[in-house]
């Protein structure tokens, strides 16, 4: 029982990891009509500007986290303008591999302003260091409390401002049909490099959750998070905003459950002759294999709403 | 005289003459590189551009083609080559053998591939290949008694039956001759009803069953194809390379697989040579001229980025400027003289009285 308290308590917060980065994916997917390879990335390239004013000037992460923010609210509004804007007559794959360009120069980048940075051993730190909770038995960490709560919030505002304010409902417009909309007189430009801006800063605070969690950073380390992001909008669907970030949490708790107790299966049944292969890892594989039966029986994702073709 | 300089025009014209001189081109490689003409690390890099030549074209055929995009590519490229190498290594087959086993194997698990595009299309396809090239990639690095894991396993160059064992210059060779007929094979299958079946497709899928396409029938036989050069490819990998490990079978791989089709070219197939070309050996020449900059040693770390911003920015560039790829760009500039050419006429025809004058 303590094990999988810890378990689900992990899950959750892995869950959040994902769900932020998958919302930010699915804002710029139904704004700009594009899935972006590139939010991995952009949270990267800040979660270095975060580590960089932590451990070389001494910030606290109260204020490391929100200047992190604001570069990735910058960095959103660059690459529309700079990238996103220009190539709006280019087809939808094209603009896939520009994201994807996207991800070599930043990574080709990240070096030139942080090289020293990494190879001294880059690191974000959690935000509460110290203190734990006793759940049902099982000691939790506050900190895993906090990002839980803390991306909860931010996901009940966020759905809140699309549902209840006029900027969202511009939001959900655009989402729905840009070319309408912007007959409609809603600014769509305005909207869509809004969407990037967000999607940035959610990209962000997801890596800077993360990172803790992962150790020194690199220009990789987010690449993870990235597929998994994908993988939850594809199982949520791709219709709704909603179902992907349901489709994270499940994804997060499920890959943490299914590499403790699958690993203790194998053993279960092959005992130690072939653990040096079927780790703890194996967790991930078979939720992957589920998933994909799964999106066989149910193309459109967990929360799918047909789209009929005309033909 | 000038009948048979017309005769050689048209000939260069023909498709089949222009990949056999390609061939003759990419075999005279190894002989300028002993000769001193050419420097060394460029057979390296050419063997591997042409590999990823080879699987570019089957991905060409997918998406360029069918229109399915496919993320998956990377695993089946790094299957084919772990099976090739624990084929010849563990069960001693002799190379042929292991070729034909490691084709076979990947074209099965492509079959399924193609199954599950039955169900689904466009996005949620390319995510549900990049799963499948992830579960690949993942078993890679924990298979550690298969693929001995971080440290590589490697084939050492092919033992053929007749030619006996080759070597680095040689194995050049041989892929060389591969990619000619991979190239000389995909334009057969688009010129026939293959590629006119594919097409249809690409275009609508439910006009195409409307003509009597089978549609079952082509999507699993373009994952199949895929899959076949993706096999085909990651063979010529293991055979060229000293070691392979599992980290090069990711996400990124295939990303510049699809890279290399949209910069090149899509359904072109010397545009998808041409990508290769560009994205792969791109990233050596920017690192060697980095070299040449003063100070390099003390800023090395910093400037280890340069190849990739450089290719990257590349990429943005030419799609944006060129959105069906730089092989479309000598029509253009064919355009750009006649038009040219056009206007000196006008301007040449309309002052033809001065002109006379001042002569």
């Amino acid at each position: 029982m303590s094990a999988f308290i810890q378990l689900l308590f992990k899950g959750l917060e892995m869950g959040s990891v994902y769900a932020l980065a998958t919302l930010g994916i699915m804002l710029i997917f139904r704004t700009s009509v594009l899935t972006n390879f590139a939010q991995g990335v952009i949270g990267m390239f800040n979660a270095f500007v975060v580590s960089f004013l932590l451990t070389r000037l001494g910030w606290s992460i109260w204020l490391a986290v929100p200047i992190g923010l604001v570069t990735a609210f910058l960095t959103g509004v660059v690459v529309d303008l700079g990238i996103i804007r220009p190539a709006r007559k280019v087809n939808s794959l094209s603009k896939q591999i520009i994201t994807m360009g996207l991800v070599i120069v930043i990574v080709g980048i990240t070096p030139l302003f942080f090289g020293k940075l990494e190879s001294d051993g880059a690191r974000v730190f959690r935000f509460l260091n110290a203190g734990s909770i006793v759940i049902l038995g099982t000691s939790i960490d506050y900190n895993i409390i906090f990002n839980i709560a803390l991306v909860v919030v931010i996901l009940l505002a966020l759905f809140l401002f699309m549902q209840k304010t006029r900027w969202g409902l511009a939001v959900r417009a655009t989402a729905s049909n840009s070319q309408v909309a912007r007959m409609m007189g809603i600014p769509t430009r305005m909207i869509t490099m809004g969407a990037w801006a967000i999607a940035a800063m959610l990209a962000t605070l997801s890596a800077v959750l993360y990172a803790p969690l992962f150790g020194n950073l690199n220009p990789g380390f987010m690449t993870s998070i990235q597929i998994a992001a994908f993988i939850a909008c594809v199982f949520g669907g791709f219709q709704t905003f909603f179902g992907p970030v349901l489709a994270a949490y499940i994804l997060g708790i499920s890959v943490n459950m299914a590499g403790y107790y699958g690993s203790s299966f194998f053993q279960l049944f092959f005992g130690d002759r072939i653990s040096d292969d079927f780790g703890s890892q194996w967790g991930t594989q078979i939720v992957y294999v589920l998933i994909i039966l799964f999106i066989l029986f149910k193309p459109l994702g967990l929360i799918g709403k047909k789209i009929v073709k005309k033909v | 005289m000038g009948k048979s300089k017309l005769s050689i025009g048209k000939g260069l014209k023909n498709p089949y003459v222009q990949y056999l001189l390609f061939g003759v081109i990419l075999l005279s490689f190894p002989y300028l590189t002993e000769a001193g003409i050419l420097p060394a690390y460029l057979l390296r890099t050419y063997g591997f551009v042409m590999v990823y030549a080879i699987a570019a074209l089957g991905l060409n055929l997918l998406l360029g083609y069918s229109g399915l995009a496919s993320l998956g590519t990377a695993g089946f490229i790094g299957f084919s080559g772990y099976l090739t190498i624990s084929l010849v290594h563990d069960l001693s087959l002799p190379y042929a053998a292991a070729v034909v086993v490691a084709i076979l194997v990947p074209l099965a698990l492509g079959l399924v591939v193609g199954f599950i595009s039955l169900r689904i299309d466009g996005m949620y396809l390319a995510i549900a290949t990049l799963i499948v090239g992830e579960i690949m990639r993942t078993s890679f690095v924990q298979l550690t008694s298969w693929t001995n894991g971080a440290s590589g396993r490697g084939l050492g160059y092919p033992k053929l039956i007749l030619l006996g064992q080759l070597n680095r210059a040689q194995t050049f060779s041989l892929i060389a001759i591969v990619l000619v007929l991979m190239m000389v094979v995909t334009y057969n299958l688009i010129r026939g009803k293959t590629g006119r079946a594919l097409v249809a497709m690409r275009g609508s899928s439910a006009a195409a069953q409307a003509m009597g396409i089978n549609l079952v029938r082509y999507r699993l036989l373009a994952f199949g194809l895929a899959t076949v050069y993706a096999a085909v490819a990651g063979i010529m990998w293991a055979s060229y390379s000293t070691r392979i490990y599992p980290s090069e079978w990711s996400l990124g791989l295939s990303l510049n697989l699809l890279a290399v089709v949209v910069v090149g070219g899509i359904k072109s197939i010397w545009g998808t040579v041409l990508g290769s070309v560009i994205i792969y050996s791109s990233t050596t020449i920017i690192a060697d001229l980095a070299q040449k900059i003063p100070n390099y040693a003390a800023i090395k770390s910093q400037l280890s980025g340069l190849p990739s911003i450089f290719t990257g920015v590349l990429i943005i560039v030419v799609i944006i400027v060129y959105p069906y790829g730089l092989i479309y760009i000598g029509r253009d500039i064919k355009r750009l003289y006649m038009y040219l050419k056009s206007l000196t006429k006008k301007k040449r025809g309309l002052p033809t009285s001065t002109d006379g004058g001042r002569n």
